[in-house]
């Protein structure tokens, strides 16, 4: 952008934040950063601006980087879940392009703020994201980069492994702030006085190794009997291996996932009404000429179909789309406050949109991927299969109790998905390092179910 | 409304940092995959490239996940049901190949240099057997060291310590305070240091009679594609000569060393005489470090077996390293190989690998130091 291009820019801010309003869009005050494409892709590497350090975000960096560099990027949105919503854009960019991601980050902040999935996340999330990098310069100073990487290494191998249920959440106090320059052991000093209003999952974590130590055992996720979903958390509350700032480190990874998860459930629908709504306001905006194609063009590549993927945008935008020709666009509108990606494509996936979208399923023959499926029944439910639980494996921790002498057990709830065993064997030493003690994982194997049990040096795999 | 913010980001280093953390992680994991990486073939095809992409396992964060291969996945645009959209075995990845250009995981991918390789490599090998030469080719200048002092030179080259010692001892001397005069300066003085350029030749030898099929030929030639990169480092020259054999041997240039295969018998004594020829022409001994190096699937004649075996000995006479590389995919007992272990002499090495992974064991094997330890 040239110097004279952050007038026009702002003042279109201005009228496309009104026109947003008239159309019904309800978002959080807007906070845009201009900034250098290096800036922009280190946020997007960290996946926020003030995340702690770990090198599998140097990676993502380097990755968006060299795309970056080889031109093979498209243009860059960059939005974060917070109130104010924080939007980054790229001062390479033209004025267009950022007049574009403004549009677009409009719709991401109207669904942030009103769809049912975001309604207990952290809205201050860039402080708290903040104050959690602070202790952890903080551990890595006292203990060592080595084991601080370690830790984290091992926390985040199981990361997705938390429980983002409604059921689960709705007791979690709706946000925590953590307030920068806190020492990390602050709320021990609170153990036995009145629960102050704060009653932050830290806090939780406290009472919950205090109470351990005293009656032996505590549930706190899981209220009813039954096996938890919350591997993380499991760990955090029963490992007797940690040493209290590693249970801190994970929590914070859960707490952080926990952040995220919605937006790993609403990624279709999510850009798919963000794409919309930056189609209606800047046709709105009446572009000229030479602006009016470029915008065709950055539309247009933005939504390009991919041969071995689904483009989020594009068929988001098509479900969309047909919405609102069926039912109009007060549906949509509780369409993106009641629902997730699964429930959306449960409802709204048909043929019509399969065929715009020009959707098939293909799947491993021999030495080929292979087109299998063009029903729209068929993709829908693989599709619902494929995003429940965010994409991930569903496991339970099924311990008799935290002291099983047998160690840790984790059963994987098999959907007709199996796991890939090389993973698996890469990954339990992780949860060991967490655990302390054996490590048992059970699936499905071809079909025949399946024990890894790793003991501290070997992975075993056993029939049951 | 909204604002729009212009901050200054340039001291964010942030992203470089977790970017050089990643960069020693794969420095470690190169280290950890050494035998897969020094055969992967877009390194030895690379021809020139200094950054190769290969798949480093170890660096996807260990997750619990599907089965990629035994899922569905969803995709878009035209193609009829069975139509194939591309193949699910790992090739040669195409140049500038981004993610999304072919289904299955790309993120497993690397981009590493050569230098990266080579010094995860190299750090484990050494030369081994060294031997004096003592009438050396040619004198080059290496740098300069500063050897002496005068009282002539110029000025950035003073040597201020003895100027005031100098002057201290002129001034007392003269029993006045201290002052420095023109003739108090001494300066450095330089002499350029010369090494001997020591050049190597390395004679890859191979059978390339029907037997020899299209894998033992790629391990041949990722076995000399590492020893030459190897011995360059080495060396300021190193001359490649190439000799194929079958039943007669000959030279042939680079290309055709590992293209050309003929039919017909095996007579190993044919590359070594060949290889003694070209030594006394074009490599006398006490000018060149000499590395033959065979590659065979140990196949010959028995009654050539003698005169092979006699002229390997004669060769370890003149020769730095004489190696022989059987390439013997079901671990049978070869002609040659029994033929071999009557050879003891220190600068014969020999190994027998049934397969690419196996090149850098035998990489270690030949460039392991184990000194003459007859004179």
């Amino acid at each position: 952008m040239k110097q004279e291009d952050y007038a026009r820019l702002e003042e279109s801010i201005a009228w496309m934040e009104s026109q947003a309003r008239s159309y019904g869009l309800d978002f959080f005050d807007m906070r845009y950063e201009i900034c250098p494409a290096d800036v922009v892709y280190t946020i997007a590497g960290f996946g926020m601006p003030t995340r702690y350090s770990h090198w599998s975000f140097g990676k993502q960096y380097y990755r968006q980087k060299l795309d970056f560099d080889l031109g093979l990027s498209r243009i860059y949105e960059l939005v974060v879940n917070n109130d104010p919503c924080f939007a980054f854009l790229l001062d390479s960019n033209t004025v267009l392009q950022n007049e574009m991601i403004v549009a677009h980050v409009l719709g991401h902040s109207d669904f942030f703020k009103n769809n049912a999935r975001f309604r207990y996340t952290n809205r201050r999330m860039v402080d708290s994201m903040a104050a959690s990098a602070e202790r952890f310069r903080k551990y890595e100073e006292m203990y060592g980069i080595n084991r601080m990487e370690e830790i984290l290494d091992a926390a985040l191998s199981i990361q997705e492994h938390v429980d983002a249920s409604w059921r689960s959440r709705a007791h979690v106090p709706e946000q925590e702030v953590k307030k920068a320059g806190r020492s990390p052991y602050d709320d021990l000093w609170s153990i036995g006085q009145p629960k102050s209003e704060e009653n932050s999952t830290r806090s939780r974590i406290a009472d919950v190794i205090r109470n351990e130590r005293s009656t032996g055992a505590t549930r706190l996720h899981s209220p009813e009997p039954g096996h938890s979903k919350d591997l993380l958390m499991y760990i955090v509350e029963h490992s007797r291996h940690l040493e209290d700032w590693e249970r801190d480190v994970i929590s914070v990874v859960h707490d952080e996932m926990l952040y995220f998860w919605p937006q790993l459930e609403t990624k279709i629908m999510n850009e798919g009404w963000a794409t919309y709504w930056h189609t209606e306001l800047m046709q709105a905006m009446d572009l000229d000429g030479q602006d009016a194609i470029d915008f065709a063009q950055l539309t247009a590549g933005v939504t390009q179909p991919n041969r071995y993927t689904l483009n989020p945008y594009n068929v988001g935008l098509a479900i969309w789309r047909d919405i609102e020709r069926k039912y109009g666009r007060e549906k949509m509108f509780e369409v993106r406050e009641c629902e997730s990606d699964t429930s959306f494509l449960r409802n709204y996936l048909n043929q019509d949109v399969v065929d715009e979208c020009d959707l098939y399923l293909y799947e491993k023959r021999g030495i080929d991927w292979v087109v299998v499926e063009r029903d729209y029944e068929v993709i829908r439910d693989i599709l619902v299969q494929q995003r429940t639980n965010g994409g991930f494996p569903t496991l339970y921790v099924t311990n008799e109790n935290p002291k099983d002498p047998r160690g840790l057990r984790i059963t994987h709830s098999f959907e007709g998905q199996e796991l890939d065993v090389e993973y698996i064997e890469r990954t339990l030493p992780n949860v060991y390092r967490l655990w302390g003690q054996p490590v048992t994982l059970q699936t499905l194997v071809n079909g025949r179910p399946v024990e890894f049990v790793f003991d501290g040096t070997t992975t075993q795999r056993k029939a049951v | 409304m909204g604002i729009l913010v212009h901050d200054d980001w340039s001291l964010d280093r942030r992203g470089q940092r977790a970017q050089a953390r990643h960069r020693e992680k794969i420095k470690e994991a190169i280290r950890g995959n050494l035998a897969d990486i020094v055969s992967h073939h877009d390194i030895i095809l690379s021809d020139g490239k200094r950054t190769v992409r290969i798949p480093v396992k170890q660096l996807d964060e260990p997750h619990f996940r599907y089965d990629y291969g035994k899922q569905k996945h969803a995709g878009q645009g035209p193609g009829q049901q069975g139509q194939s959209i591309g193949k699910a075995i790992p090739g040669p990845s195409a140049p500038g190949a981004g993610a999304g250009d072919q289904p299955g995981e790309h993120n497993l991918e690397v981009d590493v240099t050569l230098e990266e390789i080579e010094d995860a490599l190299f750090s484990e090998l050494c030369l081994p057997n060294l031997k004096d030469k003592p009438q050396t080719k040619n004198i080059m200048t290496d740098g300069f060291d500063f050897t002496d002092i005068r009282n002539k030179g110029i000025r950035s080259n003073i040597d201020r310590k003895r100027t005031l010692i100098e002057a201290l001892r002129r001034s007392k001397n003269k029993g006045h305070r201290l002052t420095i005069t023109e003739d108090d300066l001494r300066f450095k003085t330089w002499e350029d240091t010369v090494r001997p350029e020591t050049g190597a030749v390395v004679i890859a030898m191979m059978d390339v009679s029907g037997s020899m099929g299209a894998s033992e030929k790629y391990v041949a030639r990722t076995f000399f594609f590492w020893m030459e990169k190897f011995l360059k480092k080495q060396y300021s020259h190193v001359d490649m000569r190439y000799l194929v054999h079958h039943t007669e041997a000959y030279e042939t240039n680079k290309d055709t060393f590992y293209t050309v295969r003929e039919s017909g018998g095996t007579l190993c004594s044919s590359v070594f005489q060949a290889a003694k020829d070209l030594i006394q022409s074009d490599y006398p001994p006490e000018l060149w470090n000499i590395y033959l190096m065979y590659v065979s699937d140990g196949d010959n004649l028995f009654s050539d077996n003698e005169r092979t075996v006699t002229l390997i000995g004669e060769l370890c006479n003149v020769a730095s390293m004489i190696g022989y590389l059987e390439v013997n995919s079901y671990s049978r007992t070869t002609v040659l190989s029994k033929a071999v272990e009557s050879l003891h002499q220190p600068e014969f090495r020999w190994t027998s690998i049934t397969d690419n992974k196996q090149i850098l064991n035998a990489l270690r094997l030949f460039f392991q130091r184990k000194e003459v330890t007859s004179a």
